[in-house]
Protein backbone atom coordinates (compact mmCIF):
# COMPACT_ATOMS: atom_id res chain seq x y z
CA UNK A 1 0.00 0.00 0.00
CA UNK A 2 3.01 2.12 1.09
CA UNK A 3 3.97 1.70 -2.86
CA UNK A 4 0.68 3.38 -4.15
CA UNK A 5 0.73 5.97 -1.72
CA UNK A 6 4.22 7.13 -2.48
CA UNK A 7 3.42 6.84 -6.27
CA UNK A 8 0.55 9.13 -6.14
CA UNK A 9 2.20 11.32 -3.89
CA UNK A 10 4.93 11.69 -6.69
CA UNK A 11 2.62 11.88 -9.34
CA UNK A 12 0.98 14.39 -7.88
CA UNK A 13 4.24 16.36 -7.52
CA UNK A 14 5.04 15.68 -11.23
CA UNK A 15 1.52 16.96 -12.25
CA UNK A 16 1.47 20.16 -9.89
CA UNK A 17 5.12 20.69 -11.74
CA UNK A 18 3.44 20.73 -14.86
CA UNK A 19 0.17 22.59 -13.95
CA UNK A 20 2.33 25.38 -13.34
CA UNK A 21 3.60 25.28 -16.93
CA UNK A 22 1.61 23.40 -18.92
CA UNK A 23 2.87 25.13 -22.28
CA UNK A 24 4.50 21.84 -21.90
CA UNK A 25 1.76 19.94 -23.07
CA UNK A 26 1.60 22.24 -26.18
CA UNK A 27 5.31 21.95 -26.82
CA UNK A 28 4.73 18.37 -27.90
CA UNK A 29 1.67 19.27 -29.65
CA UNK A 30 2.98 21.31 -32.42
CA UNK A 31 4.12 18.26 -34.58
CA UNK A 32 1.31 15.81 -34.32
CA UNK A 33 -0.32 19.34 -35.04
CA UNK A 34 1.21 20.07 -38.30
CA UNK A 35 0.82 16.52 -39.07
CA UNK A 36 -2.81 16.49 -38.83
CA UNK A 37 -3.35 19.92 -40.16
CA UNK A 38 -0.76 19.48 -43.05
CA UNK A 39 -0.81 15.74 -45.00
CA UNK A 40 -4.59 15.81 -43.74
CA UNK A 41 -5.08 18.22 -46.68
CA UNK A 42 -2.20 17.06 -48.61
CA UNK A 43 -3.10 13.84 -48.68
CA UNK A 44 -6.93 13.60 -48.85
CA UNK A 45 -7.17 12.34 -52.50
CA UNK A 46 -5.14 9.31 -51.48
CA UNK A 47 -8.46 7.52 -50.54
CA UNK A 48 -9.34 7.23 -54.28
CA UNK A 49 -6.33 5.20 -55.13
CA UNK A 50 -8.04 1.15 -55.44
CA UNK A 51 -7.84 -0.15 -52.48
CA UNK A 52 -6.84 1.91 -50.19
CA UNK A 53 -9.22 0.77 -47.36
CA UNK A 54 -10.79 3.52 -45.79
CA UNK A 55 -12.26 6.62 -47.22
CA UNK A 56 -11.55 9.46 -45.23
CA UNK A 57 -7.75 9.82 -44.90
CA UNK A 58 -7.73 12.11 -41.73
CA UNK A 59 -10.13 9.04 -40.36
CA UNK A 60 -6.39 6.93 -41.18
CA UNK A 61 -4.06 9.22 -39.92
CA UNK A 62 -5.37 10.63 -36.46
CA UNK A 63 -4.49 7.24 -34.83
CA UNK A 64 -1.27 6.73 -35.87
CA UNK A 65 -0.95 9.89 -34.82
CA UNK A 66 -2.38 9.95 -31.27
CA UNK A 67 0.54 6.73 -31.64
CA UNK A 68 3.25 8.77 -32.61
CA UNK A 69 2.21 11.26 -29.85
CA UNK A 70 2.69 9.06 -27.25
CA UNK A 71 6.03 7.96 -27.87
CA UNK A 72 7.09 11.32 -28.24
CA UNK A 73 5.82 12.38 -25.22
CA UNK A 74 7.23 9.15 -23.06
CA UNK A 75 10.46 10.03 -24.19
CA UNK A 76 10.60 13.57 -22.61
CA UNK A 77 9.63 11.67 -19.24
CA UNK A 78 12.57 10.52 -17.97
CA UNK A 79 13.57 14.26 -18.74
CA UNK A 80 12.44 15.21 -15.04
CA UNK A 81 14.34 12.24 -13.63
CA UNK A 82 17.94 13.35 -15.31
CA UNK A 83 17.00 17.05 -13.81
CA UNK A 84 16.43 15.84 -10.12
CA UNK A 85 19.32 13.70 -10.17
CA UNK A 86 21.32 16.73 -11.13
CA UNK A 87 19.74 18.95 -8.68
CA UNK A 88 20.59 16.12 -5.77
CA UNK A 89 16.51 15.71 -5.34
CA UNK A 90 17.08 12.04 -6.03
CA UNK A 91 20.04 11.93 -3.34
CA UNK A 92 17.04 13.30 -0.84
CA UNK A 93 14.48 10.49 -1.67
CA UNK A 94 16.91 8.05 -1.99
CA UNK A 95 18.38 8.66 1.51
CA UNK A 96 14.94 8.34 2.88
CA UNK A 97 12.33 5.38 3.00
CA UNK A 98 10.32 6.21 -0.11
CA UNK A 99 9.27 3.31 -2.00
CA UNK A 100 11.83 2.82 -4.94
CA UNK A 101 9.31 1.99 -7.42
CA UNK A 102 7.57 5.19 -6.62
CA UNK A 103 10.27 7.37 -8.19
CA UNK A 104 10.02 5.76 -11.59
CA UNK A 105 6.21 5.30 -11.38
CA UNK A 106 4.94 8.90 -10.47
CA UNK A 107 6.58 10.33 -13.40
CA UNK A 108 5.48 7.37 -15.42
CA UNK A 109 1.71 8.17 -13.97
CA UNK A 110 2.01 11.99 -14.88
CA UNK A 111 2.96 11.04 -18.49
CA UNK A 112 -0.01 9.10 -18.98
CA UNK A 113 -1.97 11.70 -17.81
CA UNK A 114 -0.17 14.47 -20.00
CA UNK A 115 -0.66 11.73 -23.02
CA UNK A 116 -4.41 11.27 -22.12
CA UNK A 117 -4.71 15.01 -22.49
CA UNK A 118 -2.63 15.20 -25.70
CA UNK A 119 -4.39 12.53 -27.98
CA UNK A 120 -7.44 14.05 -26.40
CA UNK A 121 -6.51 17.09 -28.27
CA UNK A 122 -5.26 15.86 -31.21
CA UNK A 123 -8.53 13.68 -31.92
CA UNK A 124 -11.09 16.47 -31.14
CA UNK A 125 -8.64 18.80 -33.52
CA UNK A 126 -9.07 15.56 -36.40
CA UNK A 127 -12.46 15.88 -35.89
CA UNK A 128 -13.11 19.99 -36.55
CA UNK A 129 -10.49 19.22 -39.78
CA UNK A 130 -12.45 16.44 -41.10
CA UNK A 131 -15.91 18.76 -40.56
CA UNK A 132 -14.24 21.33 -42.02
CA UNK A 133 -13.30 19.45 -45.02
CA UNK A 134 -16.45 18.43 -45.85
CA UNK A 135 -18.60 21.80 -45.40
CA UNK A 136 -15.67 23.04 -48.03
CA UNK A 137 -14.37 25.44 -45.09
CA UNK A 138 -10.67 23.68 -45.66
CA UNK A 139 -10.61 25.08 -49.07
CA UNK A 140 -11.37 28.71 -47.89
CA UNK A 141 -8.61 28.44 -44.72
CA UNK A 142 -6.14 27.39 -47.02
CA UNK B 1 25.62 6.34 26.61
CA UNK B 2 26.01 4.43 23.49
CA UNK B 3 27.14 5.18 20.32
CA UNK B 4 24.45 6.40 17.64
CA UNK B 5 26.74 6.23 14.90
CA UNK B 6 29.65 3.96 14.72
CA UNK B 7 31.84 3.30 11.88
CA UNK B 8 34.24 0.58 11.65
CA UNK B 9 37.30 0.27 9.57
CA UNK B 10 35.63 1.99 6.26
CA UNK B 11 37.04 1.46 3.37
CA UNK B 12 35.98 2.60 -0.22
CA UNK B 13 37.78 2.59 -3.26
CA UNK B 14 36.73 4.54 -6.63
CA UNK B 15 37.19 3.69 -10.16
CA UNK B 16 40.66 4.37 -11.01
CA UNK B 17 42.15 3.55 -7.67
CA UNK B 18 41.31 6.84 -6.10
CA UNK B 19 41.19 5.56 -2.68
CA UNK B 20 38.15 7.60 -0.79
CA UNK B 21 38.25 6.12 2.54
CA UNK B 22 41.28 3.78 3.93
CA UNK B 23 40.22 2.47 7.16
CA UNK B 24 38.10 5.26 8.90
CA UNK B 25 36.61 4.61 11.94
CA UNK B 26 34.87 6.88 14.72
CA UNK B 27 31.98 6.84 16.84
CA UNK B 28 29.24 9.24 17.88
CA UNK B 29 27.99 9.38 21.21
CA UNK B 30 23.90 10.12 21.04
CA UNK B 31 22.67 13.80 21.54
CA UNK B 32 26.04 14.75 20.84
CA UNK B 33 27.25 17.20 17.67
CA UNK B 34 30.13 15.31 16.00
CA UNK B 35 32.49 17.09 13.74
CA UNK B 36 34.11 15.37 10.88
CA UNK B 37 36.91 18.04 9.44
CA UNK B 38 39.23 17.63 6.80
CA UNK B 39 40.30 19.33 3.64
CA UNK B 40 38.14 19.00 -0.26
CA UNK B 41 38.38 15.08 -0.91
CA UNK B 42 39.86 13.83 2.50
CA UNK B 43 36.83 11.49 2.03
CA UNK B 44 34.32 13.56 4.92
CA UNK B 45 31.53 13.43 2.28
CA UNK B 46 32.17 9.43 1.17
CA UNK B 47 31.58 8.58 4.61
CA UNK B 48 28.60 10.36 4.97
CA UNK B 49 27.09 8.57 1.47
CA UNK B 50 27.70 5.67 3.13
CA UNK B 51 26.09 6.30 6.40
CA UNK B 52 23.12 7.52 4.88
CA UNK B 53 22.74 4.45 2.88
CA UNK B 54 23.85 6.26 -0.25
CA UNK B 55 26.90 4.28 -1.17
CA UNK B 56 28.35 1.41 -0.06
CA UNK B 57 31.81 0.72 1.49
CA UNK B 58 34.46 -2.07 0.09
CA UNK B 59 35.31 -3.02 3.49
CA UNK B 60 34.37 -2.17 6.91
CA UNK B 61 30.83 -1.75 9.00
CA UNK B 62 28.60 1.43 9.31
CA UNK B 63 26.09 1.31 12.07
CA UNK B 64 23.89 4.00 12.83
CA UNK B 65 21.06 4.46 15.34
CA UNK B 66 21.97 0.93 16.43
CA UNK B 67 21.37 -0.57 13.23
CA UNK B 68 23.92 -2.14 10.34
CA UNK B 69 23.02 0.67 7.41
CA UNK B 70 23.99 -2.55 5.11
CA UNK B 71 21.80 -4.54 6.07
CA UNK B 72 18.53 -2.56 7.49
CA UNK B 73 18.92 0.03 5.24
CA UNK B 74 15.44 1.28 5.34
CA UNK B 75 15.29 1.20 8.63
CA UNK B 76 18.37 3.35 8.93
CA UNK B 77 16.62 5.71 6.75
CA UNK B 78 13.58 6.06 8.81
CA UNK B 79 15.84 6.92 11.52
CA UNK B 80 18.29 9.58 9.97
CA UNK B 81 17.29 13.01 8.11
CA UNK B 82 20.25 14.52 5.89
CA UNK B 83 21.24 17.61 4.94
CA UNK B 84 23.25 17.08 1.62
CA UNK B 85 26.18 19.08 0.49
CA UNK B 86 24.26 20.38 -2.54
CA UNK B 87 20.83 21.55 -1.44
CA UNK B 88 18.27 19.36 -3.27
CA UNK B 89 15.26 21.09 -3.82
CA UNK B 90 12.35 21.07 -5.83
CA UNK B 91 12.40 24.62 -7.43
CA UNK B 92 9.26 24.32 -9.01
CA UNK B 93 7.09 23.84 -6.34
CA UNK B 94 7.25 25.92 -2.95
CA UNK B 95 9.05 25.49 0.05
CA UNK B 96 5.99 23.98 2.13
CA UNK B 97 5.04 21.58 -0.83
CA UNK B 98 8.23 20.20 -0.87
CA UNK B 99 7.77 19.95 2.87
CA UNK B 100 4.84 18.27 2.52
CA UNK B 101 6.29 15.73 0.36
CA UNK B 102 8.70 14.88 2.49
CA UNK B 103 6.71 14.49 4.99
CA UNK B 104 4.33 11.71 3.05
CA UNK B 105 7.38 9.86 2.49
CA UNK B 106 7.78 9.20 5.90
CA UNK B 107 4.26 8.51 6.66
CA UNK B 108 2.92 11.67 7.74
CA UNK B 109 0.00 13.20 7.12
CA UNK B 110 -2.99 15.46 7.95
CA UNK B 111 -3.14 17.98 10.36
CA UNK B 112 -0.18 16.40 12.20
CA UNK B 113 1.94 17.07 9.14
CA UNK B 114 0.96 20.53 8.75
CA UNK B 115 1.49 21.55 12.19
CA UNK B 116 4.98 19.85 12.57
CA UNK B 117 5.61 21.91 9.20
CA UNK B 118 4.68 24.98 10.62
CA UNK B 119 6.63 24.79 13.62
CA UNK B 120 9.86 23.92 11.42
CA UNK B 121 8.94 27.15 9.08
CA UNK B 122 8.49 29.36 12.22
CA UNK B 123 11.73 27.95 13.98
CA UNK B 124 13.91 28.70 10.94
CA UNK B 125 12.37 31.58 9.62
CA UNK B 126 10.44 30.49 6.73
CA UNK B 127 7.09 31.31 7.80
CA UNK B 128 6.35 34.40 4.99
CA UNK B 129 8.99 32.40 2.56
CA UNK B 130 7.15 29.30 2.70
CA UNK B 131 4.44 29.48 0.11
CA UNK B 132 6.78 31.10 -2.53
CA UNK B 133 8.12 29.19 -5.16
CA UNK B 134 11.68 27.63 -4.09
CA UNK B 135 13.67 28.91 -7.44
CA UNK B 136 12.99 32.31 -6.12
CA UNK B 137 14.85 32.00 -2.53
CA UNK B 138 18.25 33.09 -1.57
CA UNK B 139 21.02 30.47 -0.99
CA UNK B 140 20.59 30.90 2.84
CA UNK B 141 16.80 30.42 2.32
CA UNK B 142 17.12 27.28 0.64
CA UNK B 143 19.58 25.76 3.00
CA UNK B 144 17.59 26.81 5.96
CA UNK B 145 14.42 25.12 3.95
CA UNK B 146 17.10 22.00 3.31
CA UNK B 147 17.16 21.94 7.02
CA UNK B 148 13.69 22.00 7.77
CA UNK B 149 13.22 19.35 5.07
CA UNK B 150 15.34 16.77 7.07
CA UNK B 151 13.35 17.61 10.26
CA UNK B 152 10.11 16.85 9.52
CA UNK B 153 9.88 13.86 10.43
CA UNK B 154 11.84 13.50 13.79
CA UNK B 155 14.72 11.76 12.87
CA UNK B 156 17.07 10.56 15.72
CA UNK B 157 20.56 11.66 13.72
CA UNK B 158 21.19 14.50 11.11
CA UNK B 159 23.81 14.32 9.44
CA UNK B 160 24.93 17.79 7.71
CA UNK B 161 27.56 17.59 4.72
CA UNK B 162 28.95 21.03 5.00
CA UNK B 163 25.69 22.93 5.30
CA UNK B 164 27.23 26.30 5.77
CA UNK B 165 29.72 26.64 2.93
CA UNK B 166 28.86 29.61 0.83
CA UNK B 167 26.59 31.04 3.65
CA UNK B 168 26.92 34.75 4.23
CA UNK B 169 28.00 35.12 8.16
CA UNK B 170 24.87 36.20 9.61
CA UNK B 171 22.79 33.05 8.15
CA UNK B 172 26.13 30.71 9.13
CA UNK B 173 25.63 32.32 13.18
CA UNK B 174 21.66 31.38 12.71
CA UNK B 175 22.01 28.15 11.55
CA UNK B 176 25.03 26.82 14.16
CA UNK B 177 22.67 28.14 16.97
CA UNK B 178 19.93 26.08 15.71
CA UNK B 179 22.06 23.48 15.30
CA UNK B 180 23.74 23.17 18.60
CA UNK B 181 19.68 23.81 20.09
CA UNK B 182 18.77 20.89 18.58
CA UNK B 183 21.11 18.54 20.27
CA UNK B 184 20.74 20.21 23.57
CA UNK B 185 17.32 20.16 23.91
CA UNK B 186 15.83 17.58 21.81
CA UNK B 187 18.48 14.86 21.95
CA UNK B 188 19.48 14.93 18.57
CA UNK B 189 22.66 13.13 17.56
CA UNK B 190 24.30 15.46 14.98
CA UNK B 191 26.98 14.31 12.34
CA UNK B 192 28.42 17.35 10.83
CA UNK B 193 31.49 18.01 8.27
CA UNK B 194 32.76 20.76 7.45
CA UNK B 195 35.91 22.49 6.24
CA UNK B 196 35.70 25.49 8.52
CA UNK B 197 38.05 24.81 11.63
CA UNK B 198 35.83 27.69 13.47
CA UNK B 199 32.22 25.91 12.62
CA UNK B 200 33.75 22.73 14.10
CA UNK B 201 35.10 24.64 17.02
CA UNK B 202 31.85 26.06 17.87
CA UNK B 203 29.38 23.39 17.57
CA UNK B 204 31.05 19.65 17.96
CA UNK B 205 31.93 18.51 20.98
CA UNK B 206 34.28 15.86 19.66
CA UNK B 207 35.67 16.36 16.36
CA UNK B 208 37.65 13.43 14.39
CA UNK B 209 40.28 15.35 11.80
CA UNK B 210 40.02 13.23 8.31
CA UNK B 211 43.19 13.08 5.88
CA UNK B 212 43.47 10.98 2.88
CA UNK B 213 40.66 8.28 4.09
CA UNK B 214 42.11 8.45 7.95
CA UNK B 215 41.21 9.83 11.13
CA UNK B 216 44.05 11.56 11.92
CA UNK B 217 43.29 12.97 15.23
CA UNK B 218 39.77 12.42 17.62
CA UNK B 219 38.93 14.21 20.57
CA UNK B 220 37.28 17.52 21.81
CA UNK B 221 38.29 20.82 20.29
CA UNK B 222 39.79 21.74 24.04
CA UNK B 223 41.86 18.51 24.20
CA UNK B 224 42.90 18.44 20.32
CA UNK B 225 44.47 22.50 21.01
CA UNK B 226 45.71 21.33 24.56
CA UNK B 227 47.76 18.12 23.30
CA UNK B 228 49.88 20.92 21.19
CA UNK B 229 51.61 22.39 24.46
CA UNK B 230 52.62 25.18 22.40
CA UNK B 231 51.47 29.01 21.12
CA UNK B 232 51.66 29.51 17.61
CA UNK B 233 53.93 32.31 15.80
CA UNK B 234 53.56 33.21 12.43
CA UNK B 235 55.69 35.47 11.40
CA UNK B 236 55.48 37.15 7.49
CA UNK B 237 58.92 38.16 5.72
CA UNK B 238 58.97 41.37 3.85
CA UNK B 239 60.35 41.05 0.28
CA UNK B 240 63.14 38.78 0.27
CA UNK B 241 65.04 35.92 -0.82
CA UNK B 242 63.91 33.18 1.42
CA UNK B 243 67.21 30.81 1.97
CA UNK B 244 67.36 27.40 3.64
CA UNK B 245 69.23 29.02 6.60
CA UNK B 246 66.16 30.50 8.05
CA UNK B 247 65.41 26.87 9.56
CA UNK B 248 68.89 26.54 11.31
CA UNK B 249 69.05 30.73 12.08
CA UNK B 250 65.78 30.49 14.18
CA UNK B 251 66.53 26.64 15.71
CA UNK B 252 69.21 28.52 17.92
CA UNK B 253 66.80 30.69 19.11
CA UNK B 254 65.80 29.19 22.48
CA UNK B 255 62.01 28.25 23.38
CA UNK B 256 61.28 27.51 19.81
CA UNK B 257 59.99 24.09 18.77
CA UNK B 258 58.56 23.11 14.99
CA UNK B 259 59.22 25.37 12.30
CA UNK B 260 57.74 25.11 8.73
CA UNK B 261 58.61 27.45 6.03
CA UNK B 262 55.69 28.11 3.68
CA UNK B 263 57.13 30.75 1.23
CA UNK B 264 57.33 34.01 2.69
CA UNK B 265 55.58 32.71 5.84
CA UNK B 266 56.93 30.75 8.77
CA UNK B 267 55.32 29.10 10.98
CA UNK B 268 56.95 28.08 14.06
CA UNK B 269 56.02 26.52 17.95
CA UNK B 270 56.62 28.05 21.10
CA UNK B 271 55.71 27.36 24.29
CA UNK B 272 55.76 30.74 25.23
CA UNK B 273 55.13 32.88 22.06
CA UNK B 274 54.91 36.16 23.55
CA UNK B 275 58.58 35.43 25.19
CA UNK B 276 60.12 34.47 21.98
CA UNK B 277 59.40 36.89 19.38
CA UNK B 278 62.05 39.44 20.56
CA UNK B 279 64.19 36.59 19.86
CA UNK B 280 62.99 35.41 17.10
CA UNK B 281 62.67 39.32 15.43
CA UNK B 282 66.31 39.94 17.00
CA UNK B 283 67.53 36.76 14.98
CA UNK B 284 66.07 37.37 11.90
CA UNK B 285 66.73 41.26 11.47
CA UNK B 286 70.41 40.67 12.50
CA UNK B 287 71.00 38.74 9.18
CA UNK B 288 69.27 41.25 7.09
CA UNK B 289 65.71 39.65 6.69
CA UNK B 290 63.10 42.30 7.08
CA UNK B 291 59.61 41.15 9.04
CA UNK B 292 56.57 42.52 7.70
CA UNK B 293 53.99 41.04 10.16
CA UNK B 294 54.60 38.70 13.61
CA UNK B 295 51.20 37.22 15.41
CA UNK B 296 51.20 34.76 18.50
CA UNK B 297 47.90 32.57 18.64
CA UNK B 298 47.13 30.32 20.99
CA UNK B 299 46.80 27.28 19.52
CA UNK B 300 43.40 26.92 17.67
CA UNK B 301 42.02 23.87 15.07
CA UNK B 302 44.13 24.78 12.12
CA UNK B 303 47.01 24.34 14.17
CA UNK B 304 45.87 21.08 15.86
CA UNK B 305 45.36 20.18 11.83
CA UNK B 306 48.49 21.73 10.33
CA UNK B 307 50.26 19.43 13.17
CA UNK B 308 48.46 16.18 12.55
CA UNK B 309 48.01 16.40 8.38
CA UNK B 310 51.59 18.65 7.80
CA UNK B 311 49.65 20.80 5.42
CA UNK B 312 47.95 23.77 5.81
CA UNK B 313 44.21 22.99 4.22
CA UNK B 314 44.83 25.17 1.22
CA UNK B 315 47.78 23.55 0.38
CA UNK B 316 45.68 20.05 0.97
CA UNK B 317 42.83 21.21 -1.33
CA UNK B 318 45.31 22.72 -3.97
CA UNK B 319 47.18 18.94 -3.57
CA UNK B 320 43.40 17.85 -4.28
CA UNK B 321 42.72 19.66 -7.43
CA UNK B 322 46.66 18.43 -8.90
CA UNK B 323 45.80 15.16 -8.47
CA UNK B 324 42.66 15.08 -10.80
Amino acid sequence: MTAVQHSSDMMARWLRALWRQPVWIFVTLVQPVIWVLLFGALFEKVVEIPGFGSDSYIEFLTPGVVVMTAFFSATWSGMGMIEDYERRILDRFLSSPVRRVALIAGPLMQSGVVIVIQSVIIVLLALAWARASRTGLAVWWC
Amino acid sequence: MPNAIEATGLVKTYPGAVRALDGLSFGVEEGTVFGLVGPNGAGKSTTVKILTTLSRPDEGVPLVAGLNVLERPDDVRSAIGVVAQRSGLDPAATGRENARLQGHVYGHRGRELEDRIDDLFGQFGLADAGDRLVRTYSGGTQRRLDIALALVHRPRVLFMDEPTTGLDPEVRAHLWREVSRLAREEGLTVLLTTHYMEEADTLASRLAIVDRGRVVAQGSPDALKGELHADAVHVELGETQVNGEIPDMLGRVAGIGELIVDGRLLHARADNGARAVPAVLQALESNGIPVAAVTVARPSLDDVYLRYAGRTFGEADVEQEDNR
